[in-house]
């Protein structure tokens, strides 16, 4: 695969463990790709020798001017990887879930002040809905604008 | 007092249906159900989600979901748009006709494989086989359209699909490697989507159908040369004509593969395949092909072969 470069696999399991307490051992099958230095792909191991791929598996991380270390996780990543992620987690209720999957910026309570600026995995009812950048008193969506479903009618 | 108003409903001109009408069983039942519009279907994405949940959770709603006959992780809905939904968005679900999860329940691929699918966009087949897989071993998602690619990534993305790469490589020309399974579900002249889009019958002229042809035929061979021995290739279309079928079918049967007898899934009920078609005649294990009409299940059309590569 030449057109990927590898990327330190060390230097990514360390990010998502410290963002979000995700252990070593999810990663267990992975391997990770760079295509150009502004995504990083996650994917089974197991690629087949001598096919050009354009792409492989799932988006996990993008480049970011705020995010710690310059990158930010995606929605995608944070889905896949719900189950593992202990903190850096925000649950809304039902009409902020709403308004959160309709890609509007929602106010947080007082619980997240003094957190700074952040992103998280947003949760409602367990379910993980993607990623969100919180502050103390808003979180704005991560959702892509394809995505996005107005007047959703939720569980 | 104005006029009545007329209600007109338009019918959709199903003419170049008739030539199967010597092929197709309950012939005016077939024409019949194919001016009816489609069930609304879902499948459940079992990486993430169990059956039942999922059908608790729209019933909850007033969403009314059963599963179908033969295949409990696929429903219907009462929900003229599932794309809609909360199942949907976080990935429980994928909205998908109903025939359409036939050709990866018949390929049966299992965890650890390494497994080609030819024409994957938008790839709905793609992340079946996926959560058959338990998302382990390795897909490739080819296209030739690198246009369609994004959907094909996002719908695997939405769906939480990790043991898949993305090709976008002329499947005639796909290079030397060997799998366990190979779908192929080729472009064809998709009589078979009649249900959803009416027009479809009209759409293509027979210069293009024959085109289509020439390059199924291609790709069917290359597909064979891809199989390990001992290995399955899927063959299917949503399409009734032929052409488009058991003669691509017969090129597998010439080079090393031959058709699984059984391979319909318990409780779907499907006609056999052709052993001859105008000038063409057929083995007669052609018979062991799934030809779907859309009266037998109330689904699309759609053609099915389960061929297995003979060992050395």
């Amino acid at each position: 695969m030449p057109r990927f470069e590898s990327v330190e696999r060390e230097a990514i399991i360390a990010w998502w463990a410290e963002q979000f307490g995700i252990p070593e051992e999810a990663f267990d099958d992975m391997v990770f790709f760079r295509k150009g230095a502004n995504a990083v792909w996650m994917v089974v191991d197991g690629l087949t020798e001598g096919v050009r791929y354009d792409t492989v598996g799932i988006t996990i991380m993008r480049s970011s001017s705020i995010g710690p270390d310059g990158w930010r996780p995606t929605g995608t990543a944070l889905q896949a990887l719900a189950e593992h992620i202990t903190h850096n987690r925000v649950s809304l209720d039902r009409e902020h879930a709403v308004r959160f999957i309709a890609g509007e910026e929602v106010s947080l309570t007082d619980e997240h002040e003094d957190e700074g600026r952040r992103y998280v995995l947003v949760c409602y009812k367990g379910r993980a809905l993607g990623c969100g950048l919180a502050s103390s008193t808003r979180l704005i969506p991560q959702v892509s604008k394809d995505r996005r479903i107005r007047d959703i009618v939720l569980p | 007092m104005a006029q009545d108003a007329i209600v007109t409903m338009e019918v959709p001109d199903l003419s170049p249906l008739y030539r199967y009408q010597d092929i197709v069983p309950h012939f005016d039942a077939f024409l019949e159900s194919c001016e009816q519009p489609l069930p609304s279907t879902v499948r459940v994405n079992t990486l993430r989600a169990d059956p039942a949940a999922v059908r608790e959770s729209l019933e909850e709603r007033g969403i009314a979901a059963d599963p179908f006959s033969w295949y409990p992780a696929g429903l219907r809905i009462d929900a003229d748009r599932p794309g809609t939904l909360f199942e949907h968005f976080i990935g429980h679900i994928h909205s998908q006709e109903e025939v359409s999860m036939v050709p990866p329940i018949v390929l049966a691929p299992r965890p650890g494989e390494r497994v080609l699918d030819l024409c994957a966009a938008p790839g709905s087949k793609t992340t079946h086989l996926a959560q058959m897989m338990e998302n382990t071993g390795h897909i490739i998602a080819n296209d030739v359209a690198k246009g369609r690619l994004p959907m094909l990534r996002a719908n695997c993305e939405r769906l939480g699909v990790m043991n898949t790469g993305f090709s976008s490589i002329d499947g005639r020309r796909f290079p030397n490697a060997s799998f366990d399974r190979v779908l192929l579900d080729p472009a064809c002249s998709s009589e078979g989507m009649a249900r959803k889009r009416p027009d479809v019958l009209w759409r293509y002229h027979r210069r293009f159908r024959q085109e289509l042809q020439r390059s199924q035929s291609a790709m069917i061979d290359r597909a064979c040369e891809l199989v390990r021995p001992g290995g399955m290739l899927v063959y299917s279309t949503c399409t009734y004509a032929p052409e488009d079928n058991e003669v691509q079918v017969a090129r597998a049967l010439e080079r090393g593969f031959e058709l699984v007898d059984g391979s319909a899934p318990p409780g779907f009920i499907c006609s056999p395949g052709l052993t001859e078609w105008e000038e063409h005649r057929f083995p007669d294990q052609m018979r062991r092909c799934l030809r779907v009409y859309p009266h037998l299940n109330d689904t699309g059309g759609f053609f099915v072969a389960s061929l297995r590569k003979r060992r050395a």
